[in-house]
Order: C-alpha cells, then structure tokens, then sequence
C-alpha cells in the first residue's frame, strides 16, 4: 500500500511538468501580456520597454519557463507579477474559503443525494424515480450562475433570510454553499441510483433477502457496499474541481475562493500567478484521487484482498 | 404510467412558473416606484469637483453619523496597495491613495494648487522648488513626517519603472533636504505639469522606516486621514479612521471598499441595505435604482475617458482620408449610443477627441456631420474594394457599439466583420511598432490635466493604439509642458486638436454616464471625471 501511495505522489512530478508547461504556453500564446493590463494614461515608450525586460518578454518562453521552473524545484512558486506578493500566501489564505465551499458542499451534496439516488433506484419506473430523475436532470442542466443568481433572490432578495454576498460571517457562507452542493447533488444522485440499480437485482441480494434479512440491512450493507465505487469516484471528481475552485458560483457570490482568484490572475496575464495557482489546484486534485483510491480499499473487501495478497506474495518470495 | 407523467408535468410547470416569478418579479414592494424603462426624474445631486475642499457636511449639531460604511467599487479590482507597482493603475486604487496618503499640494483646479503636506512653495524659473513642509505630521506608524520621506519617496518612485508614479516625479532631477521641513527639488527641465503630477494620488508621501521594516506592506503606512485595517488582494479593503490626523478628521470610523464581480449581486445587496454605496451599476438597473427617490440618492458622474472608433494609421486601407472620413460621416451617433448607453448616454457632438473635462478643450472644431450620400462619395475615393475590415472590441458596451456600426457601416456597401476579445488582447492586438488592428471600439483614457493627450498622440506611448505618428503634434507635445505662459499653452493645445480634426485617426463617439448609487443620507464623495474619487470624509446620516 505504501509502495503504491509513493509511487502516486511520485507520478505528481511530471504531472506538474505537464501542466505548468500547458499554462505557460497558453499565457503565451494567449494574445496581450501583462503589460497590457498594467498600462495606464501615464504610461510611455520607454516604461513599455523596461516591463518587458522586468518581466522577461523580450526572451523566449523556454528561458522564462526553465526559470520558474528552476525556482519552482527549490518549492518556490515565486512572487505575483502584478503584486510582487507570493503565490504561495496567496493561495493559502484564499484555500481555506475554497475548502470551506468544497466540504460543505460535499456534505449538502451528499447528505441529499446519496438516500436520494438508492430511494430512486429501490423504486425503479415509479413516481419518485421519475421526479428524482427529472430534478436531477434539470439540476445538472442548470447552468451554475443561473441557479446562484435564482438562490440569491429568493433567500436574499425575498425573504432576506441571508446575505446576497461577501465574506461576512456564517450567514454569507450559506448560499454558495447551498448552490455548490445541489450541483454536486445532480451529479451524485444519478450516479448512486445507477449503482444501487445495478446491484439490486443481484443473486446475492435475493439470497439475502430469501435468507430474511431485513430490507434494510439489505440495502445498506449488501447493496450500498457493492455501489460504493462509482459513487466515491463521482463525489471525488466532483470536490476535486471545486477544490480548484468554482470561479461562477466564487464570483456571483462575492466568494474570496481560489478559483476567483485564479481568473482574475489569467485575466491579468499573470503567468507565475496563474501557474502556482493551477499546479497547486493539480496537486490538490491528484492528492485527491489518491485518497479515493485508497477508500476503495476500505469500502471494498476485494481491493483490500488484493493489496494484501501482494504482499503476501512478496514475503513468500522473500 | 399516466399519472406518473401528469405528475411530472405539474412539478415541471411549478418549477418553470416559480423561475420564471422569481426572474422577473419585484420585491413585494417596499421599493416604490421602480418602474424599469421609466424615464429619470429625480434631481439628482452631480458631483462637484473640489478637490481637497470636503464637501460641507450638514450644518446640525444634533446630526449623527453612521460609524461603518460599506462600499462596492466600480467594476476595477484593488489588487495592491501600493503605488510603485504598475498594478496600482486602477480607479479604486486610487480612491484608497487618497485615502490614506497625504500630497504635497492638493489641485484646486484650472491650474490652482493648495497645501498640502507643503505649505508653502516658491520658484524662480519653475525648474527649483522651494518646498515649506508641514511640522505636525506623523505617519500611521508613529513616525514623524520631514522631507527626508518626500526623498525616499521620490527614489522609490524612479526605480519603479513601469508605475504610474515612476512619471510623476520623471523630472526631478535633484531633492535635497534643507532642514527637515524645507526640500528643494530641481527639475531636470521646466515643466509646467509637475504640480499636476504630484498632486495625483499616487504621489502621495511613503515612510521610509515602514517599509524598510515591512517592504510586502511598507506602503500601507502613509500620513492620511484614514488608515488602513485588512487588505484581500481583488476583494476588499478594510481602513480604520486615523484620530491622530492633523487635517479635518474624518466623519465615519470604519469604511470596507468591496469588489463584487457579478452586477446582478451588486444590485441585490444594494436593495438589501448590505451596501451603503454601489458604484458602476448595471446601465440597465439604474433608472430602477434612480427613480426611488425615497431610497436612494444617485451621484451621476462621467469619465473624462473618450470612447472611441479607432483606426490604424499604418494599414492601407484604414489608413487612408477618404476611408475614414466615410465611416465618420456614415456614422449616426445617436443610435449608437441609446444602443450602448440607454439613457446613459451624451453624444458627442464636438470634432475634438479630448477629454471631458480636461483642461484646454477646443469646443469650436465642427463635428464631421452624419451624411450617408457623403459618405458614399468619401468611400468611393478611397482605396477599398469590397474588403472585408475589422472592428475590434473587447467590453461589452463596445461590441454593442460595434454591431450598431456594423449595420450603419453595411448601408454604404462598407462590409466588416467584428472581432471581440478581452482588454489586455486588444492592448497587444493595437500595439504601437505591431499593430494588427484596422479599426476598433475602444476607450481613450484622459485625466483632466492637458498632459494625458500626449499618450493618445505620442508615437510609442501606452494608449496610441492607431499608431499615430505626425512629426508636427510630436514636436508640439514635446513642447508642450515648457510652456509657462498659460495662454501661450493653451493656445498651442487648441492648434494640436486642430491639426488633429483635419487628419483624425480617432473619431469620439459618446461619453457613458455612471452612477454611484447611495442609500439615503450618504454625502461627503468627490467623484472627479478623472476618476480618482476622493471618499475621505465621506459620511452617512442615521437618525
């Protein structure tokens, strides 16, 4: 198990290469630089050519490249072109925002989805399969900053129940979360439904069942146990992007999160800013997956069989 | 089976009918009279530009002030506090300069200067200053404030090339410290806007313990009236009155300046009182918002920047007279602007393309008149032959404007095509020495002082996006600011806009109104056409 967890971090190493070049290149060849940005009425020739040579751009990108990269492998993600303030700060002080979304999102998410995908699925073809199937179909057709701008008025606008936006306290924290979760919802809720289905009709579960072990039992050890993959690998891509951060729902709600901040940094051209800022959303992402990976072990007996059986295998080889 | 799908269809239609009540109803409504489309009838107050002059608060004794402000800033972010960054070029950048620094000399307008951290000032041949320094001073960190600061500053401010404030103390050539509250400053030659210059917001005076001490957040520290508290970098800023100020003190204690992306967010917590005042509304929303007079009070304000229609000088068929005086007189400007403005808008009616408000504004050159047979003769002379030509836009307002030019442009057989794209693209696709554009909607940012019209006009320069290159305006820029004589200089930047309407590579189409809506009982704002606001003694009365 150890084996296979540093061997996935190790993986991080080109995974990192990967992206941070793609960014770079992207920045690059997107039109405009932060120069661009930065130009105001007082701005002459002579400011424009000592930007460029303060921010390298009048060398090529391999040259700029191997320089981030030479400070990023001594764990330096540097300083924001456009504050002169570092990345890394930047980034820690809006991920707890971002982390705070994503987990309570989770929660709503699939606190909802989870009873409501296996009641869906329990009651196949009927009533409520259907209106979950048509909510959930409608909830992941609903683009984000339409069901943000809808919340925002009736609980803000309406009822005034909670603020409209910002970062004020517990109040504020209550509708992003709400619309981060329901989105989440859609997406879960179809695929816990599609997994119970599957294992519902199981020869194992009618044994169970023919045996006289009650219903509920059925479901939730038997059943659940066996659709719990899918349904962790669904909820885990879906926090792992809004780890990175949702910059439409961060935006409509005023949220200080990382994915804002991440537009705002591409938005000003800001190459070393939005290059920290995407690896540090990858790292988080694979980190992730990781740990989904190894709760499959945990929810499914025959993964852990198989971990241990290698090692077995391994010290009999010995 | 049946049933199951009459039940899907009630909840669906209840969900359509609950979205479609909720986008398009009104607060039930303790919000009278906001009719949308109904035109503007409240009188609301214009702002006034009086610079360093707080606008008087009311003459009650009994009044009481709110001690907390929220603000929602237009739509440019704070991304740092501190003006020896290129960052810090921003509008509300600069609100929190004048916020928590203190200048030398404040303008008073029409070239008036007032006191400032100096109080007094004395020059022979406007190349040695004499500065009399104020000696109550101290900074927000206890430091007492001398000339060696306005040293320090001006050093920081040279070796920040690229930063607004790199070009307001350019022409110093020497300051020296006399005694601590006399500096001499030499110039390197005469120049008439160095005032102007150093009573910008950026100039305002750093201290150099704070940020030799602190050099992340050194430049929070300045000697103004407010001070400040927390800072998230595109999000908010939060200052704290400064009661050790040595000025009128200010009249509300805490004040947050927020920055809310989403319009629609904007208006909402506007209408829930999350805000005190909302800057840059919707166009759309603002005669809802001004109508309720029972509410709200709206400061209207127009930028002094010109919105324009540029075209490339250097390419061969943009470039040429005919072919931009055809487009000039197929234009009827006001259509454009209802279509991008609504009732927003003024059109231009002047041939200059000038700032506002800005100093020296020629009113008497005629606007090139809207005459579609004309047009079609000036198009006929000109070296175009069914090309297809592009207008490129970035914002929103601009690509309204593109496609109402587009359709005008079409009815003199001109076929273009437009291209959008985002605001740094277009600096970069309209370079000077690389331009790629042939025409575009864009804006030509102008402060109030004459000056700015160099960077429109001066080869090389930020803003010259039509590569605009007359050896006659160049050198009467470069002449320009050794201009002592008042006349003498106003009279020169009258001929420039003169020669300039004869071969225009711009063409000004309206001025966009905005509007700072307030809930009722806030006062106390400069809002300048330059857009450095001045929200120091800005103050909301309670009950």
């Amino acid at each position: 198990m150890l084996r296979y967890v540093l061997k996935r971090i190790l993986w991080l190493i080109p995974v990192i290469i990967c992206v941070s070049f793609i960014v770079f290149a992207l920045m690059d060849l997107a039109p405009g630089t932060i120069i661009d940005a930065m130009i105001s009425e007082a701005t002459t020739a002579e400011d424009i050519a000592a930007l460029r040579a303060k921010y390298d751009l009048d060398k090529p990108l391999i040259y700029r490249y191997g320089k981030y990269m030479f400070r990023l492998a001594q764990g330096d993600l540097g300083l924001s072109d456009v504050s002169q303030t570092s990345v890394w700060d930047k980034y820690i002080t809006r991920l707890p925002n971002t982390l705070l979304l994503s987990l309570a999102a989770l929660v709503i998410g699939s606190a909802i989805s989870i009873p409501m995908g296996i009641n869906a699925a329990r009651h196949a073809g009927k009533i409520t399969d259907t209106a979950t199937t048509t909510f959930t179909l409608i909830g992941m057709s609903m683009p984000s900053f339409w069901l943000a701008l809808l919340l925002i008025l009736l609980f803000s606008y309406y009822l005034g129940w909670v603020p409209a936006g910002g970062n004020k306290g517990f109040s504020a924290f209550i509708l992003p979360a709400v619309c981060s979760g329901l989105l989440l919802m859609a997406n879960s809720t179809r695929q816990t439904r599609s997994s119970m289905l599957e294992v519902l009709n199981s020869d194992y579960l009618r044994t169970a069942r023919a045996k006289g072990v009650p219903e509920k039992v059925v479901i939730r050890k038997h059943a659940l146990g066996n659709a719990w993959i899918p349904i962790l690998t669904t909820i885990g891509s879906s926090l792992g992007v809004s780890l990175a951060g949702s910059a439409v729902i961060e935006s409509v709600f005023a949220w200080p999160g990382v994915g804002r901040a991440t537009v705002d940094a591409v938005l000003a051209r800001d190459v070393t800013e939005t290059c920290g800022m995407i690896i540090m959303s990858t790292i988080i992402y694979v980190l992730l997956q990781l740990i989904v990976d190894l709760m499959y072990a945990f929810v499914d007996p025959r993964i852990r069989a198989q971990y241990t059986n290698r090692k077995k295998k391994r010290r009999s080889a010995v | 089976m049946k049933k199951a799908i009459r039940t899907l269809c009630l909840i669906m239609s209840i969900t359509m009918l609950l979205t479609i009540l909720a986008s398009c109803g009104q607060k039930a409504s303790e919000k009278p009279g906001t009719e949308t489309g109904t035109p503007s009838t409240s009188s609301a107050p214009s702002a006034t530009p009086t610079p360093n002059t707080p606008p008087p608060p009311p003459d009650d004794e009994n009044v009481k002030y709110a001690e907390e402000l929220d603000v929602i800033i237009d739509n440019n972010k704070i991304a740092v506090i501190n003006p020896f960054l290129s960052a810090s070029n921003t509008s509300p950048t600069t609100w929190v300069f004048n916020m928590i620094y203190d200048k030398l000399v404040y303008g008073l307008g029409e070239g008036e200067y007032g006191p400032g951290l100096a109080t007094s000032w004395d020059t022979e041949d406007y190349k040695t200053f004499i500065f009399k320094l104020r000696d109550d001073v101290y900074f927000h960190n206890g430091e007492h404030f001398t000339a060696d600061d306005v040293i320090y500053t001006i050093e920081q401010a040279r070796a920040a090339e690229g930063a607004p404030v790199h070009d307001r103390w350019a022409d110093v050539e020497t300051a020296t410290a006399v005694d601590p509250y006399t500096l001499e400053i030499v110039l390197k030659t005469v120049n008439v806007d160095f005032f102007y210059n150093i009573s910008q917001p950026q100039s305002g005076i750093v201290n150099e313990k704070a940020m030799t001490e602190d050099p992340e957040n050194g430049t929070w520290i300045g000697t103004g009236c407010w001070k400040m508290a927390d800072f998230a970098p595109n999000d908010y800023v939060k200052l704290v009155r400064n009661d050790d100020y040595w000025g009128d003190k200010a009249l509300t204690q805490r004040i947050t300046l927020r920055y809310v992306p989403e319009m629609s967010t904007k208006l909402m917590q506007l209408q829930n009182g999350e805000t005190d005042v909302c800057f840059s509304l919707d166009p759309v929303d603002m005669p809802m918002i001004e109508a309720d007079t029972e509410n709200y009070t709206c400061y209207k304000y127009t930028y002094n920047n010109i919105d324009l229609i540029g075209f490339n000088m250097e390419d061969p068929i943009v470039g040429d007279w005919n072919f931009r005086m055809a487009v000039m007189s197929a234009l009827d400007l006001e259509e454009i602007t209802i279509a991008s403005c609504g009732d927003y808008g003024i059109v231009e009616t002047e041939g200059t393309v000038y700032g506002y408000e800005t100093e020296f504004r020629n009113h008497d050159i005629p606007k090139v008149p809207y005459d579609v047979e004309k047009a079609k003769e000036y198009l006929a002379a000109s070296p175009y032959n069914g090309e297809e030509i592009e207008i490129a836009c970035a914002i929103a307002t601009y690509i309204i404007s593109a496609e109402v030019i587009q359709e005008q442009l079409a009815k003199i057989g001109l076929k273009t095509v437009i291209k959008q794209m985002d605001p740094p693209s277009m600096g970069a696709y309209c370079a000077y020495g690389d331009n790629k554009s042939q025409m575009f909607v864009h804006v030509g940012p102008q402060t109030l002082s004459a000056a700015s019209y160099r960077n429109l006009y001066y080869p090389g320069a930020g803003y010259n996006r039509v590569s605009y290159n007359n050896p006659v305006i160049t050198e009467m820029l470069d002449r320009a600011p050794t201009l002592t004589d008042l006349e003498e200089r106003k009279a020169l930047y009258m001929e420039m806009q003169e020669i300039i309407a004869q071969d225009p590579p711009y063409f000004s189409m309206y001025w966009l109104q905005h509007m700072a809506a307030c809930v009722k009982g806030v006062g106390g704002m400069v809002l300048s056409a330059d857009s450095y606001f001045d929200l120091r003694y800005i103050y909301k009365i309670i009950d």
